[in-house]
């Protein structure tokens, strides 16, 4: 799989192509998603329960650092990461299985809305509660504040208290459904994201996939493979960002010579390259430690997320500094990898957080 | 040694304080604050004239052209106070940098001509340096200016030309003779910039904007009366004009201003129930900072007022930019690392009118805009010199290298 989307990066999505999607569909893009499902990216959803075959989240991870050579901004990861690990996990039901199953096909796109431990709210703290109407259905009011890949999604995965309980729901959302209100905004890598507002939104009893403690040791561990995931896009970031440089300096003259004849160039790559390689180890360690329980976890992926982020923006930053005024530009990948390294380090908690989980 | 500011002095900024608050208008401090840097064209004429008002805007030039005669650290004070107030940040390409070449080496018809221009603010110059082949390597720039008649035909490319798309003049180097080494081919060209041949391009950029121009120059028609000295003297005069502003370039009144801002923030985004200038780890960052500004405007102070021997001056001016250009994004990033996910949010910053969002407490105002400049501080360690070109002139002029 790794060959395949290298192969599409290289030929269908250049900075270029890029562009024209980001113009068209300003932030998570649909177009190429019927590729993705071609290429049998989006499988990597499906649980053994349902498909002949389950992959293995390592496979998952190889793909999204693939796809993020090419800095795409379709949703891959909040639907075929997070989405898709939270209802792996969830049990079976014709809801759950049919959702998955279109998933895979590309017919439906997922966002998770759920509240991030880790945010800095000032005011107040975004509460969203279910209550059971006496029609026997579900009644949501509430709000979610910047969820990732809600601008094109039909569903939602809403996290929500059940009124009169301390347990949490975890409920199938129709996009659609009367009362969800969305504020769509971009975000600075051309992604976008949605503040949500539900206002009494109506749902069947069997919308709710999931209840009680469960769905709390499910989201996090959901959460812990979507930091993992966005590590895998850094490193994609990283690899390519450090290889677009190389070629760059060795193309670009000054002084009546390449400028990576100039030493300080030279060690300004060599800093890249062992940035990246500790931001790999650091990967494979976190990995590894992906199915261990709750605390050793976090950890692992706690150090993965702080050092590999510490790295990448250096990494990054180096890689427009290279390019001198060219890579302050649009025209070349480099600002792009840049801010999309800005967003990886953003989301999912900062360093400050990540650094603290380490200590705990 | 001295180290303390006069009771003039301190009477000095008063007064200049008290001015810039009573006149700076309120929406132009508002959306000053957003944008940061580079301001709006039209905010930072408007300013400028302001202090035409007062006699106050070129007050480092010689009082025969409209300068105040005044000491070092009243220009010091005066610029720290601007940047305090909340103004935009000033025209130089105008002021700096065309404008003390033309009353240095202008012919007297020049000066009477363009000096009142940039004196009174009427609008912005373009500066017409940098090309696609010749960014670090200036002297190998192309483009070329030949003799026909009382005229030059220029044609050519040139590029990171600040603001071209608002500016009436620019001020170009270009070749004039090729057989010669290439510092000594070269000229100073002032072109109009709605003559026929000349096109500007924006250039999109990594924080959404489109400052930064193209400017090709097809054939137009320049008369030699528009080229300041003589021609071969382009490259002295460029010399000479980066090597004019010998402090600016460390930003040391925007860094301060924005440090100030970066305060405000922790004071108000929290972390787990307390202000982040509460946090331990944020609070260390920001006290490092701290140490780190107060080296800088000490080393911008130091160069001001001392003798220092002449070998190292050029060191110490390009260790000003080494310092604050980094500054300048440790500053910017840390802001938006206060402000966390919520940096995020892309705004469009060509109409403030409607980005206002309108949730002030989940989207504080004070989160628009952070993100763009961070990304804009980017370039900072680029233009006017890069990070790596500052540092071979300190090995140079410092070590003997």
């Amino acid at each position: 799989m790794r060959d395949t989307v290298a192969r599409f990066i290289r030929e269908e999505y250049s900075l270029d192509v890029r562009r024209e999607l980001c113009e068209l569909s300003s932030g998570n893009s649909k177009l190429m998603w019927h590729r993705y499902a071609e290429l049998g990216l989006l499988s990597l959803c499906l649980p053994g329960d349902i498909g002949d075959f389950e992959f293995d989240f390592t496979d998952t991870v190889v793909v999204v650092e693939q796809l993020a050579c090419g800095c795409t901004i379709e949703p891959f990861v909040e639907n075929i990461v997070y989405a898709a690990e939270i209802l792996k996990r969830c049990p079976t039901s014709l809801l759950r299985d049919k959702l998955l199953i279109d998933m895979a096909d590309g017919r439906s796109t997922v966002a998770v809305a759920h509240d991030d431990e880790s945010e800095r709210l000032r005011g107040r703290k975004p509460v969203t509660e279910a209550a059971m109407e006496s029609s026997g259905k579900i009644s949501i009011s509430g709000e979610k504040f910047m969820v990732l890949g809600a601008s094109s999604c039909d569903r939602l995965l809403v996290t929500a208290n059940i009124m009169g309980s301390h347990e949490t729901a975890l409920i199938v959302v129709d996009s659609s459904l009367p009362g969800v209100r969305f504020n769509h905004y971009s975000l600075i890598d051309d992604s976008s994201a949605s503040d949500i507002v539900f206002e009494d939104v109506l749902v069947d009893g069997d919308s709710v996939i999931a209840r009680g403690e469960d769905v709390e040791a499910v989201i996090s561990t959901a959460n812990d493979k979507l930091v993992l995931a966005r590590m895998a896009e850094a490193l994609g970031v990283m690899e390519a960002s450090m290889s677009v440089t190389s070629e760059y300096v060795k193309e670009r003259k000054q002084f009546g010579r390449s400028i990576a004849e100039f030493q300080s160039i030279q060690h300004a790559l060599a800093d890249m390259f062992v940035y990246v390689q500790a931001a790999r180890s650091i990967f494979f360690h976190s990995l590894s430690k992906i199915d261990c329980p709750k605390y050793e976890r976090e950890r692992a992926v706690s150090s993965a997320k702080y050092l590999i982020c510490r790295n990448g923006l250096l990494l990054t930053a180096s890689a427009i500094q290279l390019h001198g005024g060219y890579g302050i530009t649009d025209e070349y990948m480099v600002s792009h990898f840049y801010k999309r390294m800005v967003l990886i380090n953003l989301l999912c908690g900062d360093s400050s957080h990540h650094l603290s989980r380490m200590a705990r | 040694m001295n180290l303390h500011f006069s009771d003039e002095l301190v009477s000095f900024r008063k007064t200049v304080r008290d001015y810039f608050e009573s006149v700076l208008p309120g929406d132009v401090k508002k959306r000053n604050y957003y944008l940061s840097y580079p301001p709006d064209d039209d905010d930072a004429l408007l300013w400028g004239r302001l202090l035409h008002k007062r006699g106050w805007s070129v007050p480092s030039w010689p009082v025969e052209y409209g300068g105040c005669g005044w000491s070092e650290l009243q220009q010091y004070i005066f610029e720290d106070e601007w940047m305090a107030c909340g103004a935009p940040v000033g025209h130089w390409a105008a002021t700096h940098m065309i404008g003390p070449v033309i009353y240095t080496f202008g012919s007297d018809k020049q000066k009477e001509r363009f000096l009142p221009i940039i004196r009174e603010h009427r609008y912005t110059w373009a500066q017409g340096f940098s090309e696609p082949g010749s960014g670090s390597d200036l002297a190998s720039l192309r483009t070329s200016a030949v003799r026909d008649g009382e005229h030059y035909l220029v044609s050519g490319q040139k590029i990171w030309t600040s603001g071209a798309h608002h500016s009436k003049w620019g001020f170009f180097l270009v070749k004039t003779d090729t057989s010669c080494k290439p510092q000594q081919g070269m000229s100073l060209l002032l072109i109009e910039m709605d003559s026929p041949g000349v096109s500007v391009k924006p250039i999109r950029q990594i924080d959404g904007r489109a400052h930064v121009c193209e400017v090709f120059l097809d054939d137009v028609k320049v008369p030699v009366s528009h080229r300041i000295g003589e021609e071969g003297d382009g490259w002295s005069f460029a010399k000479f004009l980066l090597e004019n502003e010998r402090t600016a370039s460390s930003f040391v009144f925007w860094n301060k201003r924005e440090f100030c801002k970066l305060k405000e923030l922790a004071t108000k985004e929290m972390i787990q129930g307390s202000p982040i200038s509460k946090n331990a780890e944020f609070s260390a960052k920001i006290s490092s900072i701290a140490a780190d500004l107060l080296a800088l405007e000490w080393s911008v102070l130091r160069v001001l007022v001392s003798n220092d021997a002449q070998a190292n001056s050029a060191a110490l001016v390009s260790s000003l930019k080494v310092l604050g250009s980094q500054l300048q994004q440790r500053i910017t990033e840390l802001q938006t690392e206060v402000l966390g996910k919520k940096a995020l949010r892309s705004f469009q910053l060509d109409d403030l009118e409607r980005i206002i969002p309108p949730d002030g407490e989940v989207w504080p105002d004070y989160a628009v805009g952070k993100s763009t400049i961070a990304l804009h501080c980017r370039a900072s360690t680029i233009y006017g010199g890069s990070l790596q070109v500052q540092k071979t002139i300190i090995a140079k002029k410092a070590f003997g290298l």
